[in-house]
């Protein structure tokens, strides 16, 4: 039996049989359970448990959200360039009735970018609980969220859904977080 | 709730907390992970707190955790099952605690429910109930050791 059984079974006898103790043992032993617990010291190790792990999740998914925003921004730069070197005609330019493969490759490059910006669309999730955003998942994607870890349901994160990607990319992003890890099954997610 | 407004929770209640834990569990390290429990909880936003029963709230969340796993605990001997967590129905168990506050309210006179509030649920210590009741330390002790083992004979009569 280890120390701490020992004393955690006199603690209960005193309890319960509390007139076999002299007053000296029993002041002894209120004066253990009501020594003071070093709360800051509590307070670093709740935090190291419980924050850490946060903090860590936030810069890997923020690192590929700048990653996705970078190839946009160089993309943009690029077809900028081409646009301004006349490679590419630019969208916004009148249309010249007297030139129409120009007019028309025109029309094919800015409906490109109109439907680009369509796909694209995302939306971010700042601190939102993981069933919330399974839950838009499931109403997008028409699929069942099935949790077998239900305290997954309230695991909290940064995430940007981006709406014109596939399900199983989402789900993808989603299990990079350290914390989560969802399967697919035909149309059911399963949170494990 | 983020970092900062936990932390503020933590450092005001966990003494209190922590101390009310220990009175009903004994072991330190128990009434360690009853607390922090209840903290990770309100970090998870699986408790909503309202700003003018805060306190009291979290000593009734810690009494009633602490009784929950002497409940466990019992029903495993008792069972004889390893993982008897599994069996266990919350629902009936909520039911029991209701029983155990409505029996210290009913069948201990008005001086018994005074101690007993002060110690679980406001989470006073063993002096300041002592300076408020007039007592001794020792016959705060006394007192209280007596009701809790009336209620583990009301609950629990093969258990002591």
């Amino acid at each position: 039996m280890k120390p701490t059984d020992d004393k955690n079974s006199l603690f209960r006898d005193m309890q319960n049989n509390p007139d076999g103790y002299s007053d000296e043992q029993i002041e002894a032993m209120m004066e253990e359970l009501d020594h003071a617990p070093n709360t800051e010291a509590e307070w670093e190790t709740f935090a190291a448990n419980h924050f850490a792990k946060e903090r860590r999740i936030v810069p890997f998914w923020l690192s590929k959200a700048a990653a996705v925003i970078a190839i946009i921004i160089v993309s943009g730069i690029v077809y900028a360039a081409t646009v301004a070197v006349g490679i590419v005609p630019s969208p916004f330019a009148e249309t010249d009735s007297s030139n129409e493969t120009i007019s028309n490759t025109t029309t094919s490059v800015a409906d490109t970018i109109v439907t680009n910006t369509k796909v694209e669309e995302s939306v971010v999730f700042d601190n939102a609980p993981l069933s919330q955003i399974l839950a838009e998942f499931s109403a997008y994607y028409h699929v069942k969220i099935e949790y077998v870890n239900v305290n997954s349901k309230s695991l909290r994160l940064f995430f940007k859904w981006n709406k014109g990607r596939d399900l199983s990319s989402n789900i993808e992003a989603l299990n990079a977080f350290e914390r989560i890890c969802i399967s697919q099954n035909d149309s059911i997610l399963t949170i494990e | 709730m983020g970092r900062s407004e936990i932390r503020q929770l933590f450092m005001q209640h966990y003494a209190k907390m922590y101390r009310v834990a220990r009175t009903i569990l004994y072991d330190e390290q128990e009434s360690k992970d009853v607390v922090s429990d209840i903290f990770e909880r309100l970090l998870h936003g699986q408790i909503v707190l309202q700003p003018d029963t805060v306190e009291h709230y979290l000593l009734t969340s810690v009494r009633n955790q602490c009784i929950k796993r002497i409940h466990h605990e019992t029903l495993k001997r008792q069972l004889q099952l390893h993982h008897s967590s599994e069996q266990l129905c919350e629902e009936s168990e909520d039911e029991r605690l209701a029983d155990v506050m409505e029996f210290a309210l009913t069948h201990l006179d008005e001086r018994d429910q005074r101690i007993f509030n002060l110690r679980f649920t406001e989470g006073f210590s063993y002096e300041e109930i002592a300076q408020m009741e007039g007592i001794s330390k020792v016959a705060v002790w006394k007192h209280l050791s007596r009701l809790i083992n009336r209620i583990k004979e009301h609950f629990n009569p093969t258990e002591k």
